[in-house]
């Protein structure tokens, strides 16, 4: 069926995307392979066709997702971006999705080792010398955690990316608790929770303790700290999209931290609001939204930079 | 017909199986809050609401989807009782 | 790490990409099982147990695979465009790529949910079925559309105390799509073409003979199997299937936000799939 076809179906707000559609490149996604950590990463590649790309981005799941994301959004946005001509590379981190390992065994920090891994591979394997990232709630926690780490990219977009405090190296013993990743879970999506995290009146740390009984910092497993104030990243972006929903209770207080933490690394900081919506965008229209506004960022910053 | 009193019980079992929370059901407190006791978000929310249609057949109308008829147990239980009776 | 060898590709049919994941046995193949898998959020919930359930039915001997159908996950297509009839249609595809790889004639089909359903449509018409497993089937597509209803009610109730949804989240009328004809569940568009054919959905109207070995799995807060569930064994049954229904201790995790971690079910299904 043809997309005019669809268009004259269908009359909502999904008419608009499919005409837009029509006047892009055409992408092939193709699937993808990479070691992280001695284990297969698997995911795919969105290709832009006849033309030569203009960087590569690199789309983040969050916690209990897959590459699709909650509502297919990433395949969305890597669909409309190779239209645009971005090399979109979708995966799933190690313990999640199609990829390799135990879900009980990874984290946020091998999340970040993933996505770090995933960077390299389109660098060294694809040819892609600029970067962007786009990471979808915990996804955006990762995107940060990997230029904390010392990744640089040409922007980074977010999209209700809490608070990173990425003290979540509970897995080891965490497998010895039956109970302790639906728990954790819970709790880790729990508003109530979020608002606290944020707050900090509970962090990872606390959470773990709590369940597993005694401190979850056991030498050599690599702790990370939850982002300070005054913290400075080794890496960064030279340009940051932040998106929220206007009813995302956990939205103020990641604006205030991002904005502060990436324009003291000196990044231009761009924030979009959608208006009612909420964590997880969960309606077509804010869908939309998120993926066409991340599109003309990134278009944007991609002519800034252009040779 | 059964009175508010007479569906706790049954209702505190029900929220205790759907939600798989590791409590007595006998000593749950029937005016507690239920959000801030035992962290109910959506998804529980969810399973009471298809718990009480399966259960009872109470069906919510669009209008009645209010979070404070969620607040405990006997604001379910009051809900209930009035559906019944109607 | 998996003992077998896993397969992720994309497979030209009649126009159509489909990704498909093979996980092939180290040693001799005993058996075959396809997947399949529910739609819209629930695919998010369920996609990760259902990959370590073939894992585990790969090492016991079974080729397994996986598939999106077209319009969801990897595949190509519109999800405007999915109907019944082409979830069906992309199941018997994706078993026939299953025998053509594994060169067993009579496959085992395993559905979660919606996909539990899809999965018993197709044993009608697959020619050569070892068996089915019904995971949580959904019984009618009524259902489907009415809890969906119902669960996007409840979410924009809670987020409503959070502070409000806008406009953007279109529900339409309890029985009736919004203006357009698309109904918005949680992101995924739900177009008339879907809609109307889940509402044609009800396993308990259909008569066409199943002289094959089926397990219904219902998750259940306690091993007690429910009335509904007991009704479709006997329907069941009644079309000549060997029938056996049995509930599993589980939170329904189908709806779960997070991490979904199930070995229980996941043992269960590959120890049915693999003829333990």
């Amino acid at each position: 069926m043809s997309t005019l076809v669809q268009a004259r179906r269908h009359r909502s707000g999904i008419l608009v995307l499919l005409r837009a559609a029509a006047g892009r490149v055409r992408a092939m996604q193709e699937t993808l392979e990479f070691v992280s950590n001695g284990l297969t990463v698997r995911g795919i590649v969105h290709r832009p066709e006849g033309r030569t790309p203009r960087a590569g981005v690199l789309l983040l799941h969050g916690w209990g997702g897959t590459r699709s994301g909650p509502h297919r959004i990433l395949h969305s946005a890597g669909e409309r971006l190779a239209g645009e001509g971005f090399v979109c590379l979708r995966f799933d981190f190690r313990g999640r999705g199609d990829s390799e390992g135990e879900v009980l065994d990874h984290d946020l920090n091998t999340m970040i080792e993933d996505a770090k891994c995933a960077a390299e591979y389109a660098h060294v394997a694809l040819g892609l010398d600029t970067l962007y990232l786009v990471g979808i709630c915990s996804g955006g926690e990762v995107a940060v955690g990997a230029m904390h780490d010392g990744l640089k990219v040409a922007g980074a977009a977010l999209w209700s990316a809490p608070v990173f405090s990425a003290d979540a190296t509970l897995s080891r013993r965490a497998r010895k608790s039956a109970s302790y990743l639906r728990d954790y879970a819970a709790k880790l999506f729990r508003l109530e929770t979020w608002r606290k995290l944020i707050s900090g009146r509970i962090r990872f740390g606390v959470i773990g303790r709590v369940l597993l009984g005694g401190s979850v910092h056991q030498k050599g497993e690599g702790e990370r700290k939850e982002l300070s104030a005054s913290e400075r990243l080794r890496g960064g972006a030279d340009s940051v999209l932040l998106i929220y929903g206007t009813a995302d209770p956990i939205a103020e207080e990641a604006i205030d931290r991002y904005t502060a933490l990436f324009e003291r690394s000196g990044a231009r900081v761009s924030l979009h609001r959608i208006v009612g919506a909420n964590h997880g965008f969960y309606s077509w229209a804010w869908h939309q939204e998120v993926v066409e506004r991340t599109a003309a960022w990134m278009l944007a910053e991609a002519a800034l930079t252009a040779p | 017909m059964a009175t508010p009193d007479e569906l706790i019980p049954p209702l505190k079992q029900l929220i205790v199986d759907k939600l798989f929370l590791k409590v007595d059901p006998a000593e749950m407190d029937a005016d507690k809050p239920l959000m801030d006791t035992y962290g109910i978000d959506s998804v529980s929310l969810f399973e009471i609401v298809v718990g009480l249609e399966e259960e009872y057949g109470i069906v919510l109308a669009d209008d009645e989807f209010d979070i404070e008829l969620f607040r405990s147990v006997r604001s379910i239980a009051e809900f209930a009782a009035s559906k019944l009776d109607s | 790490m998996p003992s077998c060898a896993e397969v992720h590709s994309f497979v030209a049919v009649e126009g159509r990409r489909l990704y498909v994941a093979e996980h092939r046995p180290e040693g001799a193949i005993r058996s075959a099982a396809l997947f399949c898998l529910p739609i819209h959020e629930e695919e998010k919930s369920v996609y990760r147990p259902m990959v370590d359930a073939a894992r585990l039915a790969a090492e016991r001997g079974c080729m397994s695979l996986r598939f999106h159908y077209t319009g969801t996950g990897d595949s190509s297509g519109s999800p405007l465009d999915m109907t019944v009839d082409t979830l069906v249609r992309d199941t018997l595809d994706a078993a026939q790529i299953l025998r053509q790889r594994s060169g067993v004639e009579p496959v085992t089909l395993v559905g979660v949910r919606l996909g539990a359903a899809i999965a018993l449509l197709a044993a009608e018409r697959i020619g050569a079925c070892a068996g089915v497993l019904l995971v949580e089937p959904v019984p009618s597509g009524r259902l489907y559309l009415s809890r969906a209803r119902t669960r996007k009610r409840v979410r924009r109730m809670v987020t409503a105390a959070e502070g409000g949804e806008g406009v953007a989240d279109s529900l339409g009328a309890p029985d009736q799509p919004p203006a357009g004809g698309v109904f918005d569940f949680d992101g995924h568009p739900i177009a008339p073409g879907l809609e109307n054919s889940l509402a044609a959905l009800d396993l308990a109207q259909r008569t066409a003979q199943l002289p094959v070995r089926v397990e219904v799995i219902e998750i259940a807060p306690r091993d007690r199997i429910s009335g509904s569930v007991e009704r479709l064994g006997s329907v069941l049954e009644a079309r000549g299937a060997r029938v056996r229904v049995r509930a599993l201790v589980a939170e329904p995790f189908w709806n779960n936000l997070g991490v979904v971690h199930i070995p229980e079910v996941c043992q269960a299904i590959a120890g049915f799939v693999a003829g333990d």
